[in-house]
Order: structure tokens, then C-alpha cells, then sequence
């Protein structure tokens, strides 16, 4: 792999990070009540919800579908 | 009502089990940064943060191949359940031992040049063709990014709300990283350490977890239980059934199934507990519910609803007593329906 190459995978990796931290605060703040009732308010305290943060950052843009598209949890 | 979401559910159990293994990675480092500092080979002299970086290596290595070792050591014997039921910890421990040693060779090995580290991880060993310069280091981690996934998933949020079947693929991703790491190992230490223990460290962990897989697979096939009566799958003799416990049954398709014995009654539900998919049929009544041995999620025998104000449900299934024999019908209810138990009497006991 060149070096050049190299620079774009990590700022690629870098940005894709960045963007995730966004939508684990949008989380943090209310977006994970908006997909799951049990995460209202006291339902899910701050430490769970830090908890969940880098869940958040690694797979945001599955988070941000669910945001739109998700009102509970999915039953199996 | 479902269940509010906690930071950790802790039980007295968890915590013992939590302190017994930080115990142990703690005496595992101390012991291999000593006798490593002490057997050091003549002529060779390495720093502390090197030999720090082979301890928390061959750590993360050691964990991961017992996290894989517990799944089917937990069928062979119940001696492991114990770890079972508390292998998320243990695999978060995996990722933050990895962790360390990533950042620690990153720091010693990839820190000091012009470049960024994170780019010289990548093009430190750039030749794809040879062996003994192999990019182990992207290996290494991808690997630790599979982890990282896995770790960041493991609260009870994740399972419930990527779905179980998301959930369960992105968690099957661990095999992808134990052979990513053993190939990490393999193409990176192995080229260059002397000392054959490695070879053999590296050799009998991977051995032993396709070992044990295999051998749960192929026990597994017989487990299937074939007798049947006009579909319905034979479950055990009466007087094998122990009150206030379960049956698992494991029908050609679908979810297992457990079927349990209050008192005269006989219950069937599916063995699949809501909240983390924990083995329902190997915890017990209690206080007239089944009770989930993982965290203790309860659910009425008769129409596997948990009781109020929580709104869990899952399937049931109808069962029959013939001769003394219990049998269950594999086709499941709809989660939550209602099915009369089986009462013994003396009739069909
Ligand atoms: S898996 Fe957590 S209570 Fe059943």
C-alpha cells in the first residue's frame, strides 16, 4: 500500500469517526428513546447511555437509518 | 412496560466472577513480564514496553482462544456454564488487553518517525507476496476493529435493538478475528521469535477451539432426538422430569424448546430467553415463572408472558403425557398464546 494510499484510508477512518461521534450525541440526547421506548428518559440512565456511545460511532450509519425508520425494538 | 436499560446488571455472582478474572490477567502480566525479564536469551535486551507489548499480545491471544473454548466446553460439561453466562466481560477484558498492546506497539514502533503512526502501520510491511514481510500489522487490525464492534455491541441496548439476527451476525464475526489474529501471529512473531513456545502457544490454541467445535458439532447431530409420535417430538420418561426444572429439546428446525414441570403440570415454551437469547430451559421456577439463569427475566409457563407490568412474551408449544412418556409438539405458538398444561395423572402417568 502506497503512502498515499495509506493517508486516505486513516483520514477516511478519521472522518468516518467523527461523523459517528455527531449521531452517538444525537444518541446520548433523546435518539435512543426515539427508537426505544425502555430508553426514555429514566428508563436508560447516563452512565448506560455512555455505555452505548462507541456502539454509536462504530455503526452510525445503521443508528441513523433506525432513527427514521425504527419506533420499538425489533422482535425476534 | 419492557425492561428499563442498566449500565451493568450486576449480580453478586458477576462481581466475584468480574474480581477472579482481573485477578488473573493481573497475575498472568506480572508473571510474564517477570520470568521474561529474568530468561532474558544472552546478547538480547529487550525494553520493558517491549516485553509489555508480548504480554498483553499473547494475553488478548489466550482470551480470545478461551472465550471460543466456552460455547461448546458449557455443552460437554456444565462446569463452564458459569463462563457462559458471563462471557461478555470476558470479551470486553479481550478487547481493552488488544487494545493496549496495539497502542503500545503503535507508540514503540510506529511513534517516532515523520509519518503518522496510523499510516506507518500500513506501509511498514508492504509485501503482500512474502511471509516473512507480510503486513501482519493490518491483520492485527482489522481484527481489533471486529472486537471493538463487538465490545461497543455487547450492552443489552444493542441486542434488542439491532435485531437478533444483525446482532448475532456482527457476534459470529469473532471467528473472523481469531483466525485474522492467529494469521496477525503467525506472519508477524512467529517470523522472527526463537523461543518454540510461541509456535506451540500458537499452535494448541487454535487446535483446540477447531477441536472442540468439532467434536459439539458432530455430538450435536445425535442430539436431535428422533423418536417421535405422529410428529411430536419425544421429550424424557415422567420420572426423569425434575420439578420446578426443564427438558431442552433441539427439533430438526427452529428454536429449541423447553419443556418444564411444575409440580403435576408439564409446560412447554421456547428455550429462547427475549432479553439476551440466554437457554430459558436451563434455569428454574420460581415463584410459579420460568426464570431466565442469565439475569433472572420471568415468564408464566402457561402463556410465556412475563408477568406485569413487564410485556416480554415468547412462544409456546403444546405437550402430551403417553405411557408416562412427555412429548411436545414442535410447532410453535404465537409468542404470548395461551396453551393448557399437561396435568399427570394417573391415567397417563
Ligand atoms: S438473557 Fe438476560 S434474562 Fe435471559
Amino acid at each position: 500500500m502506497s503512502i498515499e494510499t495509506a493517508g486516505y484510508l486513516v483520514t477516511g477512518l478519521g472522518l468516518y469517526a467523527a461523523l459517528g461521534l455527531v449521531v452517538a450525541l444525537i444518541y446520548m440526547f433523546g435518539g435512543a428513546g426515539r427508537i426505544d421506548p425502555a430508553a426514555k428518559g429514566k428508563g436508560m440512565p447516563l452512565r448506560a447511555r455512555l455505555l452505548i456511545m462507541p456502539g454509536v460511532i462504530g455503526l452510525w450509519p445503521v443508528m441513523v437509518a433506525k432513527l427514521f425508520t425504527q419506533k420499538e425494538p425489533p422482535v425476534s | 412496560m419492557s425492561h428499563d436499560y442498566k449500565a451493568v446488571q450486576w449480580t453478586p455472582f458477576k462481581k466475584q466472577f468480574d474480581r477472579w478474572m482481573l485477578a488473573g490477567i493481573a497475575l498472568y502480566l506480572i508473571s510474564f513480564v517477570g520470568v521474561s525479564a529474568v530468561m532474558q536469551p544472552a546478547g538480547e535486551s529487550f525494553t520493558p514496553i517491549q516485553i509489555l507489548i508480548r504480554a498483553m499480545g499473547t494475553l488478548a491471544f489466550l482470551l480470545l482462544t478461551f472465550i471460543l473454548c466456552i460455547g461448546p466446553l458449557a455443552r460437554l460439561t456444565d462446569r463452564f456454564k458459569p463462563f457462559l453466562y458471563n462471557r461478555r466481560h470476558l470479551g470486553v477484558a479481550t478487547f481493552l488487553v488488544a487494545l493496549i498492546h496495539a497502542g503500545l506497539v503503535i507508540l514503540w514502533y510506529h511513534g517516532f518517525g515523520d509519518l503518522n503512526p496510523l499510516v506507518s502501520i500500513f506501509v511498514s510491511n508492504p509485501e503482500y507476496t512474502s511471509l516473512n514481510g507480510f503486513p501482519f500489522e493490518v491483520l492485527g487490525f482489522v481484527a481489533l476493529i471486529i472486537l471493538f464492534l463487538m465490545a461497543a455491541t455487547s450492552h443489552d441496548f444493542w441486542n434488542a435493538n439491532l435485531g437478533p439476527g444483525l446482532w448475532k451476525a456482527l457476534h459470529m464475526g469473532v471467528y473472523l478475528a481469531y483466525g485474522l489474529l492467529v494469521a496477525h501471529v503467525a506472519l508477524g512473531a512467529l517470523q522472527f521469535e526463537k523461543d518454540p513456545l510461541y509456535v506451540i502457544l500458537l499452535g494448541t490454541g487454535a487446535g483446540t477451539v477447531c477441536l472442540l467445535h468439532i467434536t459439539t458439532a458432530i455430538g450435536g447431530v445425535h442430539k436431535v432426538n428422533p423418536a417421535s409420535l405422529n410428529g411430536w417430538l419425544k421429550v424424557a420418561d415422567l420420572s426423569d422430569m425434575q420439578d420446578g426444572r426443564a427438558k431442552i429439546i433441539r427439533p430438526k428446525q427452529g428454536e429449541a424448546i423447553a419443556v418444564f414441570r411444575d409440580g403435576d403440570k408439564i409446560s412447554a415454551v421456547s428455550n429462547v430467553c427475549r432479553h439476551q437469547g440466554g437457554p430459558l430451559g436451563e434455569g428454574k421456577i420460581v415463584d410459579g415463572c420460568i426464570t431466565c439463569p442469565w439475569h433472572g427475566f420471568q415468564y408464566r409457563m402457561e402463556d410465556g408472558c412475563s408477568p406485569d407490568p413487564f410485556t416480554e412474551k415468547i412462544a409456546t408449544y403444546a405437550t402430551h403425557i403417553v405411557h408416562g412418556i412427555v412429548y411436545v409438539d414442535p410447532a410453535p405458538n404465537t409468542p404470548g398464546t395461551y396453551q393448557d398444561p399437561t396435568v399427570i395423572t394417573h391415567n397417563n402417568a
